[in-house]
């Protein structure tokens, strides 16, 4: 009788351990899911950094080949040619800081948000970083748009001289 | 009659019992792992945001500086806040 009574609660104990595995399975695929949505997002958040940098870069290397081509014209100033290449020194430092920060320490500090315990702090860390990244990418989007100003400005002035001068004749 | 008359009426009473547990217990368990249709995912928020629209126009390598001047206006450095958004819904 005591081999039934031993029987009868295995068999009836199988459901449990059943029950309770299926709830571990269950608990580790909705981890597992949105784990992987987390990834995704900061590999996201990662591109459109990239994307953003590669812009500005791409806007810068346009505004210099104008430049290049005023330069060789001969309709730039002096003045707006110096002020000009002290502001291209200022975006190249901005945009190596932000491509730094983009391709060393935005990878390593997603690492840590997904394989950390507690992704609480290390999802600041990254955060604080894409903030930095931004600002970086405000001042050089700034320092273009101010390129792009003395160079406007400066053949406005010639425009003008030039206007000027054929008033006179 | 009595258990001491018939010995197996004991441990047959207790198994019954322990089997009437064990049934409720699966039953509250049943009920307490939630089912995936339960698990809440806020689907329109949590939608990652597209790393780069698809040019609807091939990108342009003027150098005309009313061209860059354009091209600089649609940088949106915005963009970047929906990603993190996203990311604390997901930490959430």
């Amino acid at each position: 009788m005591k081999k039934i009574l031993l029987y009868t609660t295995l068999l009836f104990a199988l459901p449990f351990v059943t029950l309770a595995h299926a709830g571990h399975d269950h608990a580790t695929t909705t981890e597992m899911q949105k784990k992987d949505e987390i990834s995704k997002q900061l590999e996201d958040t990662i591109n459109i950094c990239a994307a953003l940098i590669n812009k500005i870069q791409d806007l810068e290397n346009r505004v210099l080949q104008r430049v290049g081509i005023l330069a060789s014209d001969g309709s730039l100033s002096d003045e707006v040619q110096d002020q000009i290449d002290a502001k291209r020194e200022s975006l190249d430092e901005v945009l190596v800081s932000a491509n730094d920060r983009v391709n060393n320490n935005l990878p390593k500090l997603s690492d840590l948000v997904l394989n950390g315990d507690k992704p609480a702090k290390p999802v600041k860390n990254f955060k604080s970083e894409v903030s930095k990244i931004k600002v970086d990418l405000i001042n050089s989007h700034k320092l273009i748009v101010e390129i792009i100003e003395l160079i406007k400005k400066d053949m406005l002035i010639d425009d003008n001289t030039a206007t000027t001068t054929d008033n006179e004749r | 009659m009595s258990a001491e008359q018939n010995p197996g009426v004991g441990p047959l009473i207790g198994s019954i019992i322990i089997v009437l547990i064990l049934l409720l217990g699966g039953y509250y368990s049943l009920k307490t792992i939630p089912s995936p249709a339960q698990v809440p995912v806020d689907n329109s928020n949590n939608q990652p945001v597209p790393v780069i629209s698809a040019p609807i126009k091939p990108p342009q390598a003027s150098t005309e500086i009313k061209d860059i001047e354009a091209d600089a206006k649609d940088v949106n450095v915005a963009s970047l806040d929906s990603g993190l958004e996203n990311l604390d819904l997901l930490i959430q």
